[in-house]
């Protein structure tokens, strides 16, 4: 059956990408954090200086890794297809707000994975915000909720952002003073270019060939009982649970957790947003720079809206603050979030239905 | 009697066309067929089944494999 070799591909990939994640600390990233594309994406923000919190500023190569793996292996399987056209604007803005809920939580559903996997059982509280809003959102895509169709595109189009990453990565090599860069802080802990570069090729190209998705899961479990999605992120757990476990940093609790905090409320409600606006998009934030390496124009507008996403959060102090909390901006500007999303969703359903009629 | 996967723009699309054929089963699209994530339908009919609801492609299993037969 089709879908058993899928399961069987998700589960091998998410050993591989395990094991990369649980490294990557090991040679010098944050811990916890081998791989965040909420905290990545936020830390480019802050490199191109779109935002000036002075510890979160690097242009991590793990992101232009997974853009540009994902898009070489699309080319080379003859998958890369440019397409779009599907509500970009609205999308711009889902994609902030996914942004501004995973740093309210303090991590993208990836990096939850990993907290989790290292005993943090604040990502425990965020995992049952990020299931409810992926469960609202899949309640909402059975009720006629959709961004509209995409139409196929122009290689230009679809070659845009990651052409953009081979421009950042080059210049990043050669005119490395053009960027900020975080001197202390989670930005200023990250592995060798090299390792953080090919780590990110490799996982691209992985999630690329598994469509691995941290939202796609939990989506289908729940709409067509269809557990296969789900074989991915439980995989990744299992490997870096006992990898965590055997290595001593395994470390069950909510207090004293690497950037980490424990306002349960606003972890639940963080990821709820974020679950929420990525089922929206049609996927997590890793699965938009999968997708945008693949030529999809709808994704790497998503990808933008994540950075300026970033960029607004920190800028306006949304982001949660390790060990204390959601400070009173960022709690409105969830509470706003969710309320924005809903809305955007209900209308779009009224709007199908009175199509019907 | 020949096994089809019809793939969608949209989830909703695949609850109504459930809904209209009355048969068959809603799966995640294999990943053999798309590069994409989304909500597919799994049916048995006749050898020259084309749906009369929207749909994105449709494909009929020929020797193991799934093969393009059309475009919605």
């Amino acid at each position: 059956m089709k879908l058993l070799k899928d399961k069987r591909n998700l589960l091998i990939a998410g050993i591989i990408i395990g094991i990369v994640a649980f490294l990557l600390p090991l040679f010098g990233n944050p811990k916890n954090m081998g791989f965040c594309i909420a905290c990545f994406v936020r830390d480019i923000a802050g490199g191109l200086k779109l935002h000036n919190a002075a510890v979160v500023q690097y242009i991590r190569p793990e992101i232009i890794g997974l853009i540009l793996g994902s898009f070489l292996i699309a080319v080379v399987t003859k998958e890369f297809k440019p397409r779009g056209g599907s509500s970009p604007v609205l999308r711009f803005i889902i994609a902030a707000f996914v942004m501004i809920g995973a740093l309210a939580f303090l991590g993208c559903p990836f990096r939850m994975i990993i907290r989790l996997s290292a005993g943090d059982l604040n990502a425990l509280v965020g995992l049952l915000g990020f299931t409810g809003g992926v469960a609202l959102g899949a309640f909402f895509l059975t009720k006629g909720f959709s961004l509209g169709r995409y139409q196929k595109q122009s290689s230009v189009e679809g070659v845009a952002l990651p052409f953009v990453n081979i421009v950042l990565l080059v210049l990043f090599l050669a005119v490395p003073a053009l960027f900020a860069f975080s001197e202390k802080g989670p930005g200023s802990m990250h592995a060798p270019i090299v390792i953080s570069l090919l780590a990110g090729l490799v996982v691209g190209a992985l999630a690329q060939k598994t469509r691995l998705c941290m939202v796609g899961g939990i989506r289908d479990t729940i709409l067509v009982k269809d557990t296969t999605l789900l074989f991915g992120f439980i995989s990744i757990f299992a490997v870096m649970l006992v990898l965590n476990l055997v290595t001593g940093n395994f470390k069950l609790g909510f207090a004293g957790q690497p950037v980490a905090h424990s306002d349960h409320l606003f972890n639940f409600l963080g990821m709820a947003l974020c679950g929420l606006g990525s089922v929206m998009l049609g996927g997590c934030p890793l699965r938009q720079l999968i997708l945008a390496g693949e030529g999809n124009s709808d994704s790497a507008v998503s990808v933008l809206g994540l950075l300026v996403g970033a960029a607004i959060s920190h800028n306006f102090s949304l982001a949660g603050v390790a060990n204390e909390g959601v400070k009173t901006n960022g709690r409105v500007a969830v509470i706003f979030g969710l309320v924005f999303l809903v809305a955007v969703a209900l209308i779009k359903i009224y709007q199908v239905k009175k199509e019907e009629n | 009697m020949s096994k089809y996967i019809i793939t969608f723009y949209s989830h909703y699309e695949a609850l109504k066309a459930r809904r209209v054929l009355k048969e068959g089963r809603l799966i995640s699209v294999p990943r053999t067929l798309s590069s994409s994530c989304g909500t597919a339908m799994e049916v048995e009919k006749d050898d020259n089944f084309i749906p009369d609801f929207k749909f994105e492609v449709l494909y009929k299993e020929e020797n193991d494999k799934f093969i393009k037969v059309a475009n919605g």
